[in-house]
């Protein structure tokens, strides 16, 4: 008899609770409307014009005005937008990881192409040299090269050849990684970097929590009691997150390197450095969260979504080839970027400490900002 | 209605001057002063809501006064590493304990703050761990101790540092009488060997048990101040009387006990005989009239006022419901 009213009172007051649970209307509503928005926004750039690929073009042909069309060509592509460069800034700008692709026209190639579509000759080699990490990159470039070769150099091609659907390319593109170390991209490295930025940020997290939760406690209270300054206990939590954070990152890499060969093929101070900075502005980022937070709960659950989005943005989870440019940008902001790429750059890229220190200087100044900021607004109660 | 200012026999530990705070509209503590001397307990008692927490937390360095001014031993606390801190042994009325931890390692960790070299620290502890009745479980992590134990580790954890004055914030919440009663030795203890306590509480029988002065505040503001005797004058002395009956199958002789001279009221239940005088020296007659009708009876009493008495005359309101 009593059912429907016992229902309807149960239903009543779990949508009373769920209304009165902030995080509970965050975590519903408003993180995976973010969430949406962001993948959206990064599919979207993918599946629409918006894609950019960092590009340049090497011309070793310039005495030629077809091939002086057709680094115009390159250049006017919407997709590559190729400025033009010397071989040795582009092979630099690739092994630092600033650029996907560079596109090299060698010597004679407008003629030796001219000459391969009469069967006149062999056919030239066009390079597409690319970054290991941008294999995708590197394909969609090769395709695109070649059809602003066809258009370029149309002029210069054998009518016959142009009429005839069936004969072969009168010219071949070749993809070639650019590294040092080596042509190959270790995906696995990649990922440990990722993975292990994501979870030393999800463990500040989890430091932040553990503070609201002592502050709850009481425990500020007591500490308080003692003749402690906050700046004491602000370092302290510095420096136990940062020394967790680096005991995290020296178990991942000797379980990477003993389960996947992971090594770090460039500066092991380089890579001290990178890990340093990260730990330190990881730590400062958990403290950095709990001035912010009211509750423990609402905490973590913000304080998540925050790693879950840097880490994404950090390029952990998907190239950042598929971001829009103006994101791709945009990351440059965003601390974790620069740990996954220093990680990398020290690890399967296999470069030298130069490379190591605008990762770990712009950790360490994000570390400073954060530490100092959370100074500010540290609160005893 | 605070008493006159008290004359210590023994130097003074704290003084607390016309302290006040507010937050936002609220006026949590309204002027309130109070004393303790060494050796001596100053209890803080009041309500829920009346400003003790933030009266201690104030004169513990943790809260920063709106007016007014904290002395120990004649000198103000100024900013949060001020030394003088360490006069001072704060006991939270939270369980302020890392849960996680064995009971020596918060010590440790509660001691360092102190800047106890770690001989002096480790000795502190054992002593600590030992006066508490903690010594065995020293080893065992703090969540696997009952209530009663943390609430006794959390007055260890103040005590490291030797400090001159102990101020507790209700330390009792939650506790089973024998943890309750090895407190109250364990602060007696500590009161006879000079330290001077702070004791906040609204249980009027802890006050009474420890406290030599007693600091009743309402509302933020001092309603009284002045050992127990003083404020048993406060009240209007009690005219009351129990008696404990054998056997009540019969009262037909309660109508002729309510007409005699001096008997204002007089009632029966669950064995007991209530009476109320004019005045408490009738009580023989009212004996001597049980004696006459072969009413035995097994024990007497005449009330005593309380400080819940002396708390509701003072205010109108009872201490327990705010």
């Amino acid at each position: 008899m009593s059912f429907p009213r016992q229902l309807l009172a149960l239903v009543r007051k779990d949508l009373k609770l769920f209304r009165a649970d902030r995080r509970a209307l965050i975590v519903s509503f408003a993180v995976p409307a973010m969430l949406a928005l962001l993948f959206g926004l990064v599919f979207r750039s993918t599946s629409g014009s918006g894609v950019h690929i960092k590009s340049r073009v090497v011309n070793l042909d310039p005495g030629s005005a077809a091939s002086l069309r057709l680094a115009d060509a390159l250049a006017a592509d919407p997709l590559l937008a190729a400025l033009p460069a010397s071989r040795a800034e582009a092979e630099d700008l690739l092994q630092k990881g600033k650029i996907d692709v560079a596109l090299v026209i060698p010597e004679h190639f407008a003629a030796q192409t001219a000459a391969a579509s009469r069967s006149a000759g062999a056919r030239p080699t066009l390079e597409v040299l690319a970054d290991p990490t941008s294999k995708m990159e590197a394909g969609i470039a090769q395709g695109a090269a070649a059809r602003a070769v066809m258009q370029a150099l149309a002029p210069e091609l054998d009518a016959d050849y142009l009429r005839c659907a069936s004969t072969g390319s009168p010219f071949t593109a070749e993809i070639r990684a650019v590294g040092a170390g080596g042509d190959h991209y270790d995906g696995a490295a990649h990922a440990l970097a990722g993975m292990g930025v994501q979870f030393i940020l999800i463990g500040a997290v989890d430091s932040a929590v553990g503070m609201l939760n002592e502050r709850q406690q009481g425990l500020f209270r007591r500490l308080r009691a003692a003749p402690l300054a906050r700046a004491t206990l602000i370092t302290s939590r510095l420096l136990s997150g940062a020394i967790i954070a680096l005991l995290v990152i020296v178990f991942l890499y000797s379980f990477g390197s003993m389960t996947l060969g992971i090594t770090i093929k460039g500066s092991k101070l380089g890579f001290g450095l990178v890990a340093v900075g990260f730990a330190l502005m990881a730590a400062a980022l958990g403290v950095l969260i709990s001035t912010f937070g009211k509750t423990p709960q609402a905490t973590r659950g913000a304080g998540v979504f925050i790693v879950l989005i840097g880490t994404m943005l950090s390029g952990a989870w998907f190239p950042s080839f598929m971001f829009p440019s103006w994101l791709r940008s945009a990351t440059l902001f965003v601390p974790s970027r620069w740990a996954v790429d220093g990680l990398d750059a020290m690890t399967w890229r296999g470069l030298g400490i130069d490379a190591a220190l605008a990762p770990a200087g712009v950790l360490l100044l994000a570390a400073v900002i954060f530490g100092g900021w959370a100074a500010t607004r540290f609160k005893w109660d | 209605m605070a008493g006159a200012p008290m004359q210590y026999a023994a130097p003074v530990l704290l003084e607390a001057k016309a302290l006040k705070k507010r937050f936002g509209k609220l006026t949590a503590v309204d002027g309130v002063s109070l004393g303790v001397a060494a050796g001596s307990c100053t209890g803080l008692l009041g309500p829920n809501g009346a400003g003790k927490t933030t009266t201690v937390s104030m004169i513990a360095g943790l809260l920063v006064p709106d007016a007014g001014e904290v002395l120990l031993s004649g000198r103000p606390l100024r900013g949060e590493t001020d030394p003088l801190k360490r006069k001072i042994g704060f006991v939270p009325q939270d369980l302020a304990l890392y849960e996680e931890l064995a009971a020596r390692d918060n010590l440790a960790v509660f001691g360092a703050l102190y800047d106890l070299a770690p001989a002096a620290l480790e000795r502190s502890a054992r002593d600590a761990l030992a006066l508490v009745g903690l010594a065995e479980r020293a080893g065992d992590k703090v969540k696997t101790y009952s209530g009663g134990m943390k609430r006794r580790l959390n007055l260890a954890a103040a005590l490291l540092h030797d400090p001159d004055l102990l101020i507790l914030d209700e330390p009792t919440v939650g506790v089973d009488p024998q943890s309750r009663s090895a407190i109250f030795d364990n602060l007696n203890l500590l009161r006879g060997r000079g330290k001077g306590i702070l004791y906040t509480t609204h249980y009027m029988e802890e006050a009474e048990r420890l406290c030599d002065r007693i600091v009743i505040v309402d509302h933020g503001k001092v309603v009284a101040d002045d050992s127990l005797r003083g404020l048993e004058k406060l009240a209007p002395p009690t005219r009351r009387m129990t008696v404990a009956l054998e056997d009540t199958t019969s009262t037909a002789w309660l109508d002729e006990l309510r007409t005699l001279a001096g008997i204002e009221a007089a009632e029966v239940a669950n064995h007991s005989l209530s009476v109320t005088l004019d005045d408490l020296a009738g009580a023989p007659k009212v004996l001597a009239f049980l004696a006459q009708r072969q009413q035995r009876f097994t024990h007497f009493a005449t009330e005593r006022i309380d400080l819940e008495g002396i708390f509701l005359t003072l205010t109108g309101r009872n201490l327990r419901d705010p």
